[in-house]
């Protein structure tokens, strides 16, 4: 039988009429999470004594106004929640409890949401499959050999089999949107500065942002403007507000021009998601949005741009995970054998090369070669999608060149697990807005996921373009 | 640009790191990272001298005020070693 997601909207006026008590349909979302959690490995921790008695207090409430109230939800277990374990999908934070909430764990709450438990993801952030968590790995609900993508593969897993109607990833190649295509659900990244960063364990900061997940585009939108919004807490927040991304979902889309960067897709892309992506492209045609063809020359060197800023950022982050506050400690004399013996027990294979990748590419004589040369053409990846937007109002493409992978196919051959991001990196990399959602499913019923990409700070028009295909394909 | 990463580069960057590496994982990991990084390596044929480095966000600047903070206690119920009377983290010796 195949997975299917839990919409939000009737439950929230079931919720609202009195129908359904919040203690009832979060009893649900938990027995959903037990009767799956075995199967699916989509959560770390479950806290069901602390998300009954908050279900006991919301039903207790007058004001049921919140935008998510009653509403269980998932957070991706690199987003701090104070007095949930929080574990980063790491053993370097065993025994990690937060003493404070991310800003988005707040505002989750704060709109009435119920925060049933933290989902598995690849160690750090630092995946594509959700098989360098430290906890074991994730699985598709499509497919339970094969992986649901990274690094939020947990909360793609727990979105797709319906076991909370909404969560939290984050994404920082494309973390978020290809576990949403892999899974068949809908994952958006903000533009950069739209979201705070404030409790998100840090793996780049010029790239991290946290992101909605969701059964549909309307839901990922609600999401989406629940979290985004200035926090003087992350100096990388912005201070102004722009139109929600739930503003133009029932605008029709006639007259906005997409662009596809066709010379990205003539290697490399399985036939059966090239296929769904034309289709796709004709969808758009129906309705009056036209494709153009578009050149992002410099995409190209997306991936090693990527990889070089991204690790050496993240070696920087990850530097104070050396047992003196927090998690770990393996013991050591002096502080510096502390420091290398825990962490060498504590990070797990992934994270060691992504460490030692970015610290050599900030190492005396290779820093201007590799990581000062990798933002300046990052610097050319953004004028190429600045020019695109001179003539188009998003660009399309798949999320993912391929289909669903099966655990175990990439692990033996990094690189490879690398290019799984080729068509996320740029958005990132960019600070550009960009969602996926699903466009299709393979012969083998294997979803394929279609990605917009917008304007920076034009989250809505991304969301309306995904809300009128969503309508189209209906 | 020819990468070949010695066992020696191997073990310097793991010593920047803080990593200790046993002896059986240095040749895996000079391939893999000699593999990523000659990957990596082809930005340089890129012609970006024109090119700003990207700077992540803006210079945000605030008064100096004393606001809210985490309680110490609390920070302090984390550690793997304090001296909580005297709101400190307790490690080996420095020196």
């Amino acid at each position: 039988m195949e997975p299917k997601s839990w919409p939000s909207a009737d439950l929230r006026s079931a919720i609202r009429r009195g129908d359904r008590t919040v203690q009832s349909v979060v009893t649900d979302a938990l027995g959903r999470i037990a009767d799956a959690n075995a199967r699916l490995g989509a959560f770390i921790t479950v806290d069901a004594e602390r998300a009954l008695e908050r279900a006991r207090m919301l039903d207790r409430s007058e004001d049921r106004s919140g935008a998510l109230f009653g509403v269980p939800a998932a957070l991706k277990d690199n987003i701090c929640l104070r007095g949930m374990q929080t574990t980063a999908g790491s053993r370097i934070l065993q025994g990690f409890v937060p003493p404070y909430s991310a800003t988005t764990a707040e505002r989750l709450e704060a709109a009435g949401a119920v925060i049933v438990g933290k989902t598995n993801c690849d160690e750090f952030a630092m995946g594509s499959s959700t098989e360098h968590s430290a906890f074991g790995p994730a699985r598709n609900p499509w497919d339970t050999t094969r992986t649901p993508g990274g690094s939020s593969g947990g909360s793609a897993a727990a979105v797709a089999a319906g076991l909370v109607p909404l969560a939290l990833g984050s994404d920082t190649g494309g973390s978020v949107r290809q576990p949403a295509a892999l899974c068949g659900v809908v994952g958006g990244k903000p533009t950069y500065g739209l979201v705070s960063r404030y409790g998100l364990i840090a793996f780049a900061s010029s790239l991290d942002q946290i992101g909605p997940l969701a059964g549909s585009v309307g839901d990922a939108a609600m999401l989406h403007d629940v979290i985004a919004g200035p926090d003087a807490r992350d100096s990388t927040c912005a201070n102004h507000s722009v139109p929600g991304a739930t503003s133009k979902l029932d605008v029709a889309p006639a007259g906005l021009k997409i662009g596809v960067p066709r010379h990205l897709l003539e290697r490399g892309v399985d036939a059966e998601v090239a296929a769904a992506f034309d289709a796709a492209l004709a969808t758009f045609s129906s309705i009056g949005v036209p494709a153009v063809t578009v050149e992002l020359p410099n995409s190209a060197y997306a991936i090693a741009v990527y990889y070089l800023v991204a690790t050496a950022e993240a070696s920087s982050n990850l530097a104070r995970y050396d047992g003196v506050r927090y998690g770990l400690r393996v013991p050591g004399s002096p502080v510096d054998e502390m420091y290398s013996r825990t962490r060498s027990a504590g990070f797990g294979a992934e994270v060691k090369r992504r460490l030692m990748l970015g610290t050599y590419a900030l190492s005396a004589g290779y820093y201007e070669a590799f990581y000062l040369k990798a933002q300046k053409v990052r610097q050319l990846i953004r004028r190429d999608f600045d020019e695109a937007f001179a003539h188009v109002d998003a660009i399309v493409l798949p999320t993912s060149p391929t289909p669903a992978f099966r655990l175990g196919e990439r692990l033996d051959d990094p690189l490879q697990m690398y290019l799984a991001d080729v068509f996320t990196v740029g958005a990132s990399l960019a600070g550009l807005p960009a969602v996926s959602l699903p466009c299709g499913l393979t012969a083998g019923r294997l979803p394929v996921g279609l990605q917009i990409i917008g304007r920076a700070w034009e989250d809505a028009a991304v969301y309306q373009l995904a809300s009128a295909f969503e309508r189209a394909r209906r | 640009m020819a990468l070949q990463l010695t066992p020696q580069d191997v073990a310097r960057i793991a010593e920047l790191a803080r990593l200790d590496l046993e002896a059986d994982e240095v040749p895996a990991l000079a391939r893999q990272l000699t593999t990523i990084l000659e990957f990596a390596a082809q930005i340089q044929t890129v012609d970006a001298d024109a090119a700003e480095p990207v700077r992540a966000g803006s210079a945000a600047w605030r008064e100096d005020q004393i606001g809210p903070c985490l309680p110490r206690e609390e920070v302090l119920e984390q550690a793997p070693d304090a001296r909580k009377d005297a709101g400190l983290f307790r490690v080996p010796k420095v020196l």
